[in-house]
């Protein structure tokens, strides 16, 4: 049986994984994870903007290549990448997929990481 | 010096040892102050025959100014109070005399500027901002990139320090330095999908951190910057409520970083541990940039959970915590021993508002921009320096503030840091630090007004001094709300004039609260003896002091020159004191108390 969100396809689940070198087994048998629960400390944060992933790309990896990666991936590119061109804003237009594409691209060996975005604010007291 | 009318100056020098202050006198600025007994008098001919007529009315000669031809004099101890009439003597004795004038002290040190809301900016003298802007006021090449709610550029007290764009032409639809961002002309606009060239402020809290930074100064209109003259390069990720995404932070500093800004003021935070904004924020520093971040307002301890970006260990990230009026800790702010790099003012902090407005705000927002805007103008003094240097440096030469050395390394204090990087070639002159204290088995117990310590010292030339008091005390009588206010002051001027920026207020709500209580300030004082009063203001109930001590450290350096930090001290004379209360009766019938102290000198290592 396929875990792939609906809005990922199975096949394209196994594409992802076949150019990452793995296999879609293992993405099957991957847990579930809260995509963006956690911070590198393991603490739990509530400030997670759903449906958004950073995703940066390992240095000397063209736009283009990251682009279509991250396009079988499922995902949509939000502005220009930054970071001389390596990272990347990506909107995941399901949000039953996060999981799924989060963990697939960590999978992909061009991929340097893939983390939530959060929501941060002012600090002015009143 | 001003040179003066004869009778005019007497009229003021009289006027001047008349003040008979009452306490709300000690918080104005000073009236023009005199060396007591001293005048300058410039002579037509040599001294020979003036020296006669002061020896022959009992005075001295204390000093000589060749290139002006005229000397010093000093009115006998006994005609003190009457000197104006004594000068008067001299004057009629000699006829060799072009004119006389009293040694006016010199407070022009303190550089104010004209702008109609600076006297209500208090946090601009706690970190001694006049004082530093005697040195350097300007950092015209520096860029300081506000990654914030964007800032309204057509601020008019902000609109002439906005960064400007070289290769940008407004409003043409090109984005003719192809950076991706059509028309960025005073920086850009990150809120939406794509980047745009209008990084106009929607909320307040960017403008406002704009203005802390570098509002034009002395122009004669609202609030004085920290820097007089900077690049203010507005960054907006952050929309009207305030808020943004750590993907837009990135966005934004990446554009900062690539446009050059040299400072990045960050006065947001929240979310846990991102490594793509840590990669960002170590791109900056990698081209060199300082990073100061808001240590955060939730009142926890940063060393034991992080507030991020401020807690990044990037080498030029540099975290700022609040202190309010009385250099403690703000009651909001974050904190952290080892986590939190230093502390600034950020408590009703008055600054720019969008659309020619000017108010006041609280939180780590605000004392953010009073440390970008001092690295501004050390990195206009030192062009060389990277982020990390200029953050190393204004940590150098904080002042170590006993209230805050269990939350940081010490208080933002800009005088220190423009003056010039701490060097064993400008050292505290050890020799004349002066150090007194008490701390009684019996706690000592004020119900009035009174002298809390003092500490004597001399001069022998203008010098640059840090004088602070510190004290630890209760109330332990009274009721309702008691409000204190403790300050120093000088009996070398006029009497019971306070210098300068010295008074601090506290607030008891409760008996047997106890209260850190401080004050600390640095002044540029004449040649001659002074004595440092420690000066407690108190109405309606009782404080009782566990410790207390005054300390007076001078530095020889001129200003321009190099002010060396505290701890290069590396011995210090201490006065031990048995003391007695001596009631007296101050200016104006007020209880006065007043502590007279019986030294004995001691030396001490290191303190």
């Amino acid at each position: 049986m396929c875990a792939a969100p609906r809005r990922l396809s199975c096949r394209r689940v196994a594409e992802l994984a076949s150019a990452a070198g793995i296999s879609a087994l293992l993405l099957v048998v991957a847990p579930p994870m809260a995509v963006s629960q956690q911070g590198g400390g393991g603490v739990v944060h509530p400030n997670i903007i759903p449906n958004e992933l950073l995703v940066k790309f390992a240095p000397g990896v063209s736009r283009a290549n990251a682009e279509e990666i991250l396009q079988r991936a499922g995902t949509q590119t939000i502005g220009a990448p930054s970071l001389e061109g390596r990272l990347f804003h990506v909107r995941v237009p399901d949000a039953n997929a996060v999981v799924a594409v989060k963990t697939a691209l960590e999978r992909v060996p061009s991929v340097e990481y893939v983390e939530a975005v959060q929501t941060v604010t002012i600090q002015p007291k009143n | 010096m001003t040179r003066l009318n004869l009778c005019t100056a007497l009229a003021l020098l009289i006027s001047a040892f008349s003040a008979n202050a009452q306490d709300a006198d000690y918080k104005s600025p000073p009236t023009p102050q005199a060396v007591p007994g001293e005048f300058i008098v410039k002579l037509r001919t040599d001294s020979a025959n003036v020296r006669s007529a002061v020896s022959a009315l009992g005075g001295e000669v204390v000093d000589t100014l060749p290139s002006i031809n005229a000397v010093v004099i000093r009115a006998p101890q006994a005609s003190m109070a009457n000197a104006a009439q004594w000068v008067q003597g001299i004057r009629q004795r000699q006829a060799d005399i072009e004119y006389i004038e009293p040694n006016w002290l010199q407070f022009a040190v303190d550089t104010n500027p004209n702008d109609p809301m600076f006297a209500q900016q208090w946090g601009l003298p706690q970190i001694k901002a006049p004082l530093a802007w005697d040195t350097r006021k300007e950092a015209p090449t520096v860029i300081v990139a506000v990654i914030d709610t964007g800032i309204d550029y057509n601020h008019p007290d902000l609109k002439d320090n906005m960064w400007k764009n070289p290769k940008e032409i407004p409003a043409n639809g090109i984005d003719e330095d192809a950076n991706g961002i059509v028309d960025d002309v005073h920086g850009a606009n990150f809120v939406g999908a794509t980047g745009t060239g209008n990084p106009l402020d929607d909320n307040k809290h960017g403008t406002h951190v704009a203005g802390i930074i570098a509002a034009m100064t002395n122009n004669g209109v609202g609030v004085a910057g920290t820097a007089w003259k900077t690049q203010l390069m507005a960054v907006k990720f952050l929309d009207a409520n305030g808020s943004g995404s750590t993907a837009n932070a990135i966005k934004a500093i990446d554009y900062a970083t690539t446009m050059g800004a040299h400072v990045m003021n960050n006065s947001w935070g929240g979310g846990g541990f991102s490594q793509a904004l840590k990669d960002a924020i170590t791109a900056a520093h990698n081209k060199g940039a300082l990073f100061a971040a808001a240590a955060g307002n939730s009142n926890t301890d940063n060393d034991a959970s992080p507030f991020y970006p401020s807690s990044y260990d990037v080498p030029s990230v540099i975290s700022v915590m609040s202190t309010a009026q009385g250099d403690v800790k703000s009651s909001f702010s974050q904190w952290g021993k080892t986590s939190v790099d230093l502390a600034a003012p950020g408590t009703t902090i008055l600054s720019t508002l969008p659309n020619n407005q000017y108010g006041s705000l609280s939180g780590t927002s605000m004392a953010t921009p009073f440390v970008s805007g001092a690295a501004a103008l050390v990195k206009a003094a030192n062009p060389a320096w990277n982020g990390e240097k200029i953050k190393q440096h204004l940590m150098d030469t904080v002042d170590k503030v006993p209230a805050l050395m269990n939350v940081s390394n010490g208080r933002l204090n800009l005088a220190k840091a423009v003056a010039g990087a701490p060097t064993a070639a400008c050292p505290v002159d050890s020799s004349l630090i002066a150090y007194n204290e008490f701390f009684w088995p019996a706690n000592t117990t004020f119900s009035s007004n009174a002298n809390v310590l003092d500490v004597a010292f001399t001069l022998p030339k203008s010098m640059i001094v840090d004088i602070t008091a510190h004290g630890s005390a209760r109330r332990s009588a009274g009721s309702g709300v008691s409000t204190f206010i403790t300050g120093l002051l000088t009996d070398n001027a006029a009497p019971n004039v306070m210098w300068t920026g010295s008074y601090r207020q506290g607030t008891y709500r409760e008996n047997d609260n106890h209260e850190t209580v401080s004050s600390t300030f640095s002044l540029r004082l004449p040649a001659g003896s002074h004595t440092a009063y420690w000066k407690l203001w108190l109405s309606g109930f009782s404080m009782q002091f566990a410790s207390a001590n005054i300390t007076v450290r001078a530095f020889p350096c001129s200003m321009g020159g190099k002010i060396a930090a505290m701890e290069d001290a590396t011995s210090t004379t201490e006065v031990e004191q048995g003391a007695r209360i001596i009631p007296s009766q101050a200016a104006g019938g007020a209880s006065l108390t007043t502590i007279e102290q019986q030294m004995s000198v001691t030396t001490s290592g290191k303190r």
